[in-house]
């Protein structure tokens, strides 16, 4: 910006604008606009987290009046073996899911970007789970995941001659089942890739093409990079989203399916973080351990938060500001 | 200028003489909730309609959402304290507010303290806390066996005797017949049953149970031979291929509710509700009681209506309630699918039968004394964690000894919790 | 100052195509074995779904599945239309997300421009703050929340559900800001001179640039207000201002029956969505060529 006002100074010299007064007419520019943000965040967000961090120290079963008990959720949440399982599970669908959902998104979108013949109809197929009401993909899902040769990923994996599973009522498979379902999630991340994509200038392929790049050159040595920072805003806004440590109504969804929805399906094979957050707060009366379990999935995000802008910011992936 | 505000002023005099007097005369609002699918909607709104035609100084405007969709609201309403006036309540599910103090004490009301006593004796237990009345019993739902007539044909096995239940080893014998098994696999099963609500049957039926006191627990009671024996037989059940593998929930042969429709299970457990599509596929069915081991016992739902504690219009209320549970008002209620709490309307109800349940209602009054339900506990943890046993003894993985001791253990550890809490 | 526009477009255009055509027919072919792979996986359940519709329950559960019904069942549909006030459902939908889509895309974009295009003091802490606002669930400030909006009468009213999103939502600023903040500044830097106020540069150059992505934020806003179920649920007491998702939840009961039913009013309930993204997709190609006049 500096080079403007450098510019602007010169060009109007007879106003006599000092640095200093572009400057501050800048920020109150940019006060101004982030303004209406703060105030809403202030009224929606702040004040009822402020609740939130309050109840975390207390015990509160929502109808009788909260008592203070300092630390003691926070404490009896590390010696949970739930807590601690929901971590694990939470964790692996985390990781899997955007490794899912971030490269297999990318790619599709990377070929559609060529608009290949076809284009409208891949790509509206493609992010047609993302179009779907809640109910319709629960419906479906129902029968992927259903047992025997009844269920159509049994005979999908038949096909490879692989046994039938029992996708929701075996618990060490229940979470890969919903790890598996990420691939109906790959449109979302894919829209957004395609997105940044045509927002590449051609030239740069142009160039590239002259010098006898090869396609997979170009993707390493043209589009990554220039990608980078809608890349890092899918890995974070996947992370710490509801497709990551917020994963909470698909395992919800499969427990209610497998009829086990008491505990977060059977042996709490389930269980995610918020899941056991929602069920501590709204199944089992805790509404204190639930705040207290809040405050440690804010904390584990801000810290994968800060890993992936530093990592970001070290490999030049962020989007520079000026 | 002067003289518009004059015409102001007399125009809002003119509309505070009109309309104060109307608003006085205004029927009384009140708000009543309860779950409904859409076809139940209409049922129970012509319910609401005739109530209001009757009583024209109360107007009772109701609300319907579906059953998850429904206690989803009704949580956040009570700890909101905006819940509506009269509340539908399922046993099940109200336990988790019962000892919250957001229901009304009805024995406070007149006449409500003799209103229950000509309710079902169960139903009666589920709505008295601490010498409270939380609520007054509407009605009553149960399972009973509901069977496909062809299906027992082919295999040469006869027609259930709609009075006399049959005997545990009388039930697996049959259900052997009634399975089908082609080149290793099943192609039929005789039973559908939910897997959580058939074992609690089982033990009552075998003489055990699973607590000391169903809606106020203290003492897990499930480590006892009869409880044993019980699990012991549920297990034999999945053995013999009598049940499908319960852990195939969503599989070809539907569930409890809707099995035999599938035209893969023989024998479903259900209530009058689902007799309506049985019937619209036309298929020749019969009812039989629940089968029995030692005792009787089969599954009931008791639903019964809660006035909310700050509730403005208590009066109104309860009037709407009280015409809800008389005697009247349980024939009218009846059509609408539920068995009435209220006995005194049995014989009205007979007479009278729905739309649902018009041929088969003879196994329904059957089995309506002996109705049972689950512990109450208001923290669902104690569900989670004790279904884990017999899950695991039906895999296999412990014995029924072991199950039950693990049941009684984990269980005991979250009722002592609430119960240290209580005092 | 009317005829900044025009010039930065031609020097910077924007690309409808990331890469010239140059593949091998060999790559084309894996190329569409790799999307055709996909789009099977995502198409078979849906196949299912629409001719499982047409079924009665018995072809509904026979094994093996019966993917094309016979004698076939049209008057699920019929049933589905009949039993639930459908339309009714859809219109309060589409009215709600239209209204979040205008009030949220319109105030994120400002704000996102305001923290890509300005220094002041703060800026960084604000937008850490911007971001940690999405790292606390929300379910565990629902009750508070929830207790808010009732002290300001604003149960049983879209008010809950409109008024948020005049302030920002912070998924649609932070992506806006990533976009905006690659935008070139010269641009800017030459409307500045030419006398162009902020905002003026941010409509005239700064969105025109930005048509791909905010169509993208516009439809990711569509799509979670039209998939919200929480909050019309908990808000809306009135069933004649209940929302699609709501609607749908009807059909459900603890003792379901009926489940072609159901997906009879499923499928109904895809289908506005479905012509929705077609037409937005033709727009999100339409912009990017008018964008790219020569």
């Amino acid at each position: 910006m500096a080079a403007v006002q450098e510019k602007i100074a010169q060009q109007f010299p007879y106003k006599k604008r000092s640095q200093w007064s572009i400057a501050k007419k800048n920020a109150l520019w940019g006060v101004v606009l982030v303004a209406p943000w703060f105030i809403g965040y202030l009224a929606f967000s702040f004040i009822p987290n402020l609740a939130s961090l309050y109840l975390s120290f207390t015990e509160w079963d929502m109808f009788s009046a909260p008592s203070w008990v300092g630390v003691s959720n926070y404490l009896k949440l590390l010696h949970d073996p739930v807590f601690l399982l929901s971590i694990k599970n939470t964790f692996l669908i985390m990781i899997f899911s955007n490794l899912i959902g971030i490269g297999f998104g990318l790619l599709v979108a990377v070929v559609l970007a060529k608009d290949p013949p076809g284009r409208y109809l891949f790509r509206t197929t493609l992010y047609l789970p993302s179009l779907v009401m809640p109910v319709a993909m629960g419906m479906m899902m129902r029968q992927i995941y259903a047992s025997g040769d009844f269920g159509l990923l049994n005979q999908f994996i038949g096909w490879f001659g692989i046994a039938p599973q029992r996708w929701l009522t075996e618990p060490n498979m229940a979470i890969w089942a919903v790890i598996i379902a990420a691939f109906w999630g790959i449109g979302g991340t894919m829209v957004i890739f395609l997105a940044g994509l045509k927002g590449i200038n051609r030239e740069y392929y142009e160039a590239a093409m002259i010098d006898g790049a090869s396609p997979f050159r170009k993707f390493i040595h043209i589009t990554l990079p220039l990608l980078a920072p809608i890349i890092v805003f899918q890995l974070l806004m996947g992370m710490i989203g509801g497709s990551g440590l917020q994963v909470f109504e698909f395992p919800a969804a499969l427990a209610d399916f497998a009829g086990a929805s008491n505990s977060m399906g059977y042996h709490d094979s389930l269980g995610t973080l918020v899941y056991y957050l929602f069920m501590n707060g709204f199944r089992y009366f805790k509404f204190g351990l639930a705040s207290a379990l809040a405050w440690y999935i804010f904390g584990i995000a801000l810290v994968l938060g800060v890993i992936i802008y530093f990592l970001a910011k070290r490999y030049n992936f962020y989007g520079t500001e000026e | 200028m002067k003289k518009s505000i004059f015409i102001l002023f007399s125009v809002m005099i003119l509309f505070v003489l009109v309309v104060a007097p109307l608003s006085l005369a205004a029927p009384v609002q009140i708000r009543y909730t309860r779950w409904a699918g859409t076809e139940e909607a209409k049922d129970f709104q012509a319910l609401v309609n005739e109530f209001n035609k009757k009583n024209p100084g109360i107007k009772v405007v109701a609300e319907f959402l579906p059953w998850g969709a429904y206690w989803q609201k009704i949580q956040t309403t009570l700890i909101a304290g905006n819940a509506a006036d009269v509340i539908s309540l399922n046993a099940g599910e109200a336990v988790k507010y019962i000892n919250k103090g957001v229901f009304y004490d009805l024995s406070k009301l007149s006449g409500a303290r003799e209103r229950l006593t000509e309710m079902a004796k169960n139903a009666q237990k589920i709505v008295t806390y601490n010498g409270q009345i939380v609520g007054m019993p509407v009605g009553i739902g149960l399972r009973v066996l509901v069977y496909n007539k062809a299906m027992f044909d082919e295999a040469g096995v006869p027609y259930l005797d709609p009075a006399k239940p049959l005997t545990w080893e009388q039930f697996l014998a049959i259900g052997k017949k009634l399975t089908k098994i082609e080149n290793g696999q099943v192609t039929q099963y005789a039973f559908q049953a939910d897997s959580g609500e058939l074992h609690k049957i089982l033990i009552n039926q075998a003489g055990g149970s699973i607590v000391d006191n169903i809606s106020a627990p203290k003492k897990v009671t499930i480590n006892s031979p009869e409880a044993i024996a019980a699990l012991k037989y549920m297990k034999s059940l999945y053995d013999e291929q009598v049940i499908p593998p319960y852990k195939d929930v969503i599989g070809p042969w539907g569930n409890q509710d809707n099995a035999i429709v599938t035209g893969k299970v023989a024998i479903m457990f259900t209530g009058p509700w689902s007799l309506g599509t049985v019937k619209e596929k036309g298929m020749k069915y019969g009812t039989a009681p629940m089968f029995m081991g030692k005792e009787r016992s089969t599954v009931g739902y008791v639903n019964f209506n809660a006035i909310a504690k700050n509730t403005k219009h208590a009066k109104e209320a309860w009037k709407f309630l009280d015409w809800l549970t008389s005697k009247e008002g349980q024939i009218r209620f009846a059509q609408t699918g539920d068995l009435p709490a209220n006995i005194s309307a049995l014989e009205g109800v007979k007479n009278n039968p729905s739309k649902y349940s018009a041929d088969v209602m003879n196994a329904y009054y059957e089995d309506l004394q002996y109705i049972s339900m689950g512990p109450m506990v208001s923290d669902a943890k104690f569900y989670g964690d004790c279904d884990n046993y017999w899950r695991d003894f039906l895999d296999g993985k412990l014995t029924a000894e072991q199950a039950a001791a693990g049941y009684e253990k984990a269980g005991q550890s979250i009722l002592d919790e609430i119960n240290k809490k209580k005092k | 100052m009317a005829d900044v526009s025009g010039a930065p477009k031609r020097r910077f255009k924007i690309s409808s195509e990331s890469g010239p055509s140059d593949i091998s027919p060999l790559g084309h072919l894996v190329n569409f074995l790799l999307i055709g792979f996909f789009c099977f996986i995502i198409i078979v359940p849906f196949f299912w779904l629409i001719t499982s519709s047409f079924k009665d329950m018995g072809q509904f559960s026979s094994v093996p599945i019966q993917w094309i019904p016979v004698p076939w069942h049209p008057e699920n549909y019929l049933i589905a239309l009949k039993s639930i006030p459908l339309l009714n459902y859809i219109m309060n939908s589409v009215i709600l997300a239209t209204i979040q889509v205008v009030l949220g895309v319109f105030s994120s974009a400002l704000i996102a421009y305001g923290f890509a295009r300005f220094r002041f003091p703060g800026r960084g802490f604000l937008f850490v703050v911007l971001i940690a606002s999405m790292m606390l669930p929300w379910q565990a400030t629902s009750i508070p929340v929830f207790l808010f909006y009732r002290s300001l009468g604003w149960l049983n009213t879209f008010l809950p559900l409109i008024v948020p999103s005049i302030f920002g939502m912070a998924w649609n600023i932070f992506l806006l800001r990533q976009f905006f903040v690659s935008l070139p500044v010269s641009i800017d830097e030459a409307a500045t001179i030419d006398g162009c106020g902020p905002i003026s540069i941010w409509w005239r150059i700064i969105l025109p640039q930005s048509k791909p992505v905010l169509v993208v934020v516009s439809l990711f806003t569509f799509m979670w207000s039209w998939k919200d179920v929480w909050g019309p649920l908990i808000y809306l007491t009135d069933s004649k201002l209940y929302t699609l998702p709501v609607g749908l939840l009807m059909f459900e009961s603890p003792f379901e029956v009926q489940y072609t039913q159901q997906l009879a009013a499923v499928v109904i309930a895809i289908i506005p969505t479905v012509l929705f993204y077609v037409f937005g997709q033709r727009y999100l190609d339409r912009g990017i060529t008018i964008a790219d006049v020569k």
